[in-house]
């Protein structure tokens, strides 16, 4: 018997015949019966059967399912007892063909049937589509499966999406499951088949190799991640020691629960994901529910309570006397209009200093807030209003910046009105900035500085970050591995502190591209505002900080208290960098319900 | 026939694409325990030694009450591995040793003309106590510690100085299928009790585990995975000599398990072996024997699904641990401290993938204080070798 090396399942040699002689159906051949099914499609399956998916001349698909005759292993009989036993996991076979020596089972698969890295592979294609939609309409289906699974006391050891398939609100898989009794305990780890980007590192053995409902929840959570991001799946999803970069990184605007929820059940560490996807489920649900809520909300105004904190940090304070941090904050009470922002310096600059850069962006801060139309009020004072278009919004914030920007230019070019050399080792600082307007925020960042909301026990990163290794990962440059390991990744590619030069040698600031955000705010809403100080001390790794800066932020008893215990924890995790942050803890207004 | 050892040797990753160039494998030679067969009727011998020899160790009381409860009297003691047939009565004195050994050269080669001028696989085992602050080795001590293995005596260093290079003196140990033993005062009778239990209760003797490797493929690094993680570091001594894995004792619930990395050239489509692994014993006179192998398959398109050993994988993950912490010790015996601290913050991390509290916390303290202070001690390195030990064992 001539025998091959089966690319589609690994390692097994495939042999071209049955045991017995009779050749197996190839590609483009028929099933024959009440309509003949095309064969179009191969899928792995065990020794001693051959699995296709095939089409019939109406356009109906099918699965189907084939074995010798006369079945010595009892194939179809196994594959008939594990969809009775779940049948809410698996489609019914539909019936039986025979031909020749080769029994075929036929499943027949509903209408509009999609399997899931088809569904990915096509809303690469969709840039318009509606994230939130895409959810609710592939990826709820995917995670209610495993839920049910879970509340029937199973997980699964060895997932596949190109055996998933959604179909309506349902999704099924094509080959009956193999599930694991969860009062069993966690399976040792062994020899399996792990599919490229929906692993867990369990499943690779990792992370202590046991697996238990926990695999099936990153399994799910990676299926909603490519929903989300919407790219091919990344080989090195499932590595132990890096998370998946986050969605945001990838197409603006999502929607912020969803993707908190997506990189909690996404995370390397198994202990961090929801326990299982009963869990995930209910978490999915609030986090598109409060979608729903912010989409629905009105113009209006809530309460805000707000604390800040400015610290040279323990550590960074021994050897670095300036703190090069700043921030500035301002908030008029009476009709919900504020400016918010936070300034880190950068450390390392040849020409000027971190502290006078993101002075400088704090100085005009100041001078936008004070440059803002003011109307009458019934108490004489003058309240600061704010555009209503968008982009007229977004305009004060890059006018504040760029004109920061100008500023860092003018103290270098009085002390060099010829700048040698090329533009660089400029003084220089991040910054990110909220314009709030009611229950609707303009958000700003340009550099690495942090913006997150925080709600329902969920953090998300609302705005990317301007370092190398982002932006890498952002233009599709380089893969997350290889853009992690890139010399200087760290490094800042944008920041306040730009520069040409003319012809004359000097600086000319160059017009900044920060990154903008909208976002309706709801009443249990946080938002953070803080330097990268907080989240590179806070924790043992950014997942771990970010967990414990909402933790922090939810169980503190007020804003100001919120905003010290943040400084406290970065100083507590070696205090190595400038510590800003500020805290805004949006609650409904009273009298308003 | 029923056989008290077995043999089993798996590789990752299993399947790989062809012409992508050189490749990392990793293989787990692993001894299974099967029907035991009668104990060898081992006996606790004792060598007496030079009174005032300074590299030996110091008898503590709980060394004294050890020597108490096994009948020694002096700080070397033996496992002597006597034939079925010549039964002996409890442990005497059955040398003098009159030169002084100044260190651990003079200890080895002391130790190895002792056992040297024995009959032959009498004397099998020794268990050193080192009291003192061991930093640094010689090629002559290394020399020395291979007459031991030549000899077939596994050395045992149990060290009680909370500043010695634990990952030194593990190497060292690891060489001849010994262990480190890391105990406290308190702890140090208790250890070399349950030691002794596993040494008496050996079934088979003049175990010789051979690892050969195809021509093209290069072991890069072994690591000892069971009963605890521990760079070993042993090498063939050239391309076509095998690669001897030493044995030690076999404990029932722990039998021993080695992770050995190597480097595989670019090749083109096809199954290839990586690993023979040949396993020889004796049982009762008769001479047994187990072999194995692991290959590789590659494939000419790259694969829609991933095969993977989970249990390489997982054991390479284990042993990472034990990795991490000579790196660091490394480091910062260069006086890098810029790696020094990348380091603890890898290995924090690699603890948290681990979900290991304890050791997250340890190397995080450490990591913090080493920021704060540029100050690391010996004994901090010792403490996370400890947690590391301990982790990889709660992991497996």
């Amino acid at each position: 018997m001539r025998l091959r090396v089966c690319v589609q399942c690994g390692f097994d040699a495939a042999p071209v015949e049955a045991g017995d002689g009779t050749p197996w159906p190839v590609l483009g051949s028929h099933v024959e019966g009440r309509r003949p099914i095309l064969l179009e499609q191969t899928l792995p399956a065990d020794e001693g059967a051959r699995r296709f998916l095939g089409r019939d001349d109406e356009g109906a698909r099918y699965e189907i399912f084939a074995v010798v005759g006369t079945d010595p292993q009892g194939a179809l009989a196994a594959r008939r007892r594990a969809h009775e036993a779940l049948p809410l996991a698996s489609f019914p076979p539909d019936r039986t063909v025979n031909a020749g020596a080769l029994r075929f089972t036929v499943t027949h698969l509903p209408e509009g049937s999609e399997r899931v890295p088809e569904i990915i592979a096509r809303l690469a294609e969709l840039d318009a589509a509606d994230p939130v939609e895409i959810i609710k309409r592939f990826g709820v289906p995917v995670v209610r499966l495993f839920a049910e699974l879970h509340d029937r006391g199973v997980f699964l050891s060895q997932q596949d999406p190109d055996e998933l398939v959604v179909s309506g609100d349902r999704c099924r898989f094509l080959r009956p499951p193999e599930p694991h009794p969860v009062a069993d305990g966690p399976v040792a780890p062994g020899l399996r088949r792990v599919p490229f980007g929906f692993g867990a590192p369990e499943l690779h053995g990792l992370c202590g190799g046991r697996i238990d409902p926990r695999a099936d929840v990153f399994f799910a959570g990676a299926v909603l991640y490519y929903l989300l991001a919407r790219i091919p799946p990344l080989e090195e999803a499932g590595d132990a020691m890096d998370r998946l970069p986050s969605p945001t990184v990838y197409r603006d605007d999502l929607p912020p629960g969803v993707v908190a929820v997506v990189r909690r059940a996404t995370s390397p560490v198994p202990a961090r994901r929801y326990p299982d996807c009963r869990a995930l489920r209910t978490a999915l649900d609030i986090a598109l529910a409060s979608e729903d809520a912010r989409r629905q909300a009105a113009r209006r105004r809530l309460g805000l309570k707000l604390g800040h904190e400015l610290h040279i940090g323990v550590l960074k304070g021994q050897y670095a006397p300036q703190n090069q941090d700043d921030l500035f904050v301002a908030y008029d009470a009476r009709n919900g209009v504020g400016l918010f922002l936070v300034s880190d310096g950068v450390s390392i600059s040849e020409h000027g200093s971190g502290d006078i850069a993101s002075e400088c962006v704090r100085i005009e801060a100041h001078r936008l807030w004070q440059d803002l139309p003011r109307e009458e009020a019934g108490d004489g004072a003058p309240r600061p209003t704010l555009p209503a278009e968008r982009d007229a919004r977004r305009g004060l914030l890059q006018a504040t910046l760029d004109r920061a920007n100008a500023r860092i230019g003018e103290l270098i070019h009085r002390d060099m009105p010829r700048f040698p050399g090329p533009p660089e080792g400029i003084m220089a600082a991040t910054a990110v900035a909220a314009l709030l307007d009611g229950n609707r925020v303009t958000l700003c960042s340009i550099g690495d500085s942090r913006i997150y909301l925080i709600r329902d026990g969920h953090i998300t990163s609302l705005l990317p970050y301007h370092d190398l290794c982002t932006q890498l990962i952002r233009m599709r440059r380089a893969t997350p591995r290889v853009a992690r390991a890139a010399p200087a990744a760290a490094a800042l590619i944008r920041c306040v502190g730009e520069f040409e030069k003319d012809g004359d040698d000097r600086l000319v600031p160059v017009p900044l591209q920060p990154e903008f955000r909208e976002l309706t705010l709801l009443p249990g809403d946080s938002l953070v505002l803080c330097s990268d100080g907080i989240p590179d001390y806070a924790g043992f790794d950014d997942e771990h900080a970010e967990a414990r800066i909402c933790q922090t932020v939810e169980t503190a008893p007020g804003a100001p208290w919120a905003a010290f215990e943040l400084m406290v924890l970065a100083n507590r995790g070696g205090g190595g960098d400038n510590i800003s942050c500020i805290v805004l803890r949006f609650e409904e207004q009273e009298g308003e319900s | 026939m029923k056989r008290p050892l077995g043999l089993t040797c798996v590789a990752s990753p299993p399947l790989a694409q062809a012409g992508t160039g050189a490749g990392v494998v990793h293989g787990l030679v692993s001894l299974t325990t099967g029907t035991p067969g009668p104990p060898l009727g081992l006996e606790l011998k004792v060598a007496r030694v030079c009174p005032n020899d300074r590299g030996l160790p110091v008898l503590g009381d709980a060394f004294r009450a050890l020597a108490d409860a096994t009948g020694a009297r002096d700080s070397v003691i033996f496992a002597g591995r006597h034939s079925t047939g010549v039964a002996r009565a409890g442990p005497e004195p059955v040398h003098a040793l009159r030169s002084p050994w100044p260190d651990l050269i003079g200890a080895f080669s002391g130790v190895a003309s002792l056992l040297g001028g024995q009959d032959e696989g009498r004397v099998a085992w020794l268990m050193l106590v080192v009291e003192t602050a061991v930093t640094d080795v010689s090629p002559a001590t290394i020399q020395a510690l291979q007459g031991l293995v030549d000899l077939g005596a596994g050395v045992d260093i149990i060290c009680t100085h909370p500043a010695a290079d634990m990952g030194l003196l593990s190497r060292l140990a690891q060489r001849t299928g010994g262990e480190l033993l890391q105990a406290s005062a308190a702890e140090i009778v208790d250890r070399l009790l349950r030691r002794v239990a596993l040494l008496r209760d050996q079934r088979v003797r003049a175990a010789r585990l051979e690892v050969r490797s195809p021509r093209g493929v290069r072991i890069q690094r072994v690591f000892r995975v069971e009963p605890s993680p521990a760079f070993v570091g042993l090498l063939p001594s050239s391309v076509d000599a095998p690669l001897v894995l030493p044995v030690g004792p076999v404990a029932a619930d722990a039998p021993p398990a080695w992770l050995i990395s190597a480097m595989t050239p670019g090749r083109g489509p096809g199954r290839f072996r990586l690993f023979d692994v040949s396993l020889r014993y004796e049982q009762g006179g008769e001479q047994l024997g187990a072999d194995a192998f692991a290959g590789q398959t590659l494939v000419a398109e790259p694969p829609k699904m991933l095969p993977v050993e989970g249990a390489v994988n997982a054991a390479l993950a284990r042993v990472d641990t034990a990795a991490w912490i000579e790196e660091i010790a490394r480091a910062y015996a260069s006086h890098d401290a810029r790696r020094v601290a990348g380091l603890l913050d890898r290995l924090v991390r690699h603890a948290v993938t681990l979900d290991d509290r304890p050791l997250v916390s340890r190397a995080f303290d450490l990591r913090l204080s080493f920021l704060r202070t540029g100050h690391l001690e010996a004994t901090d390195l010792n403490a996370l070798r400890r947690h590391g030990a301990a982790a990889a064992r709660a992991a497996g």
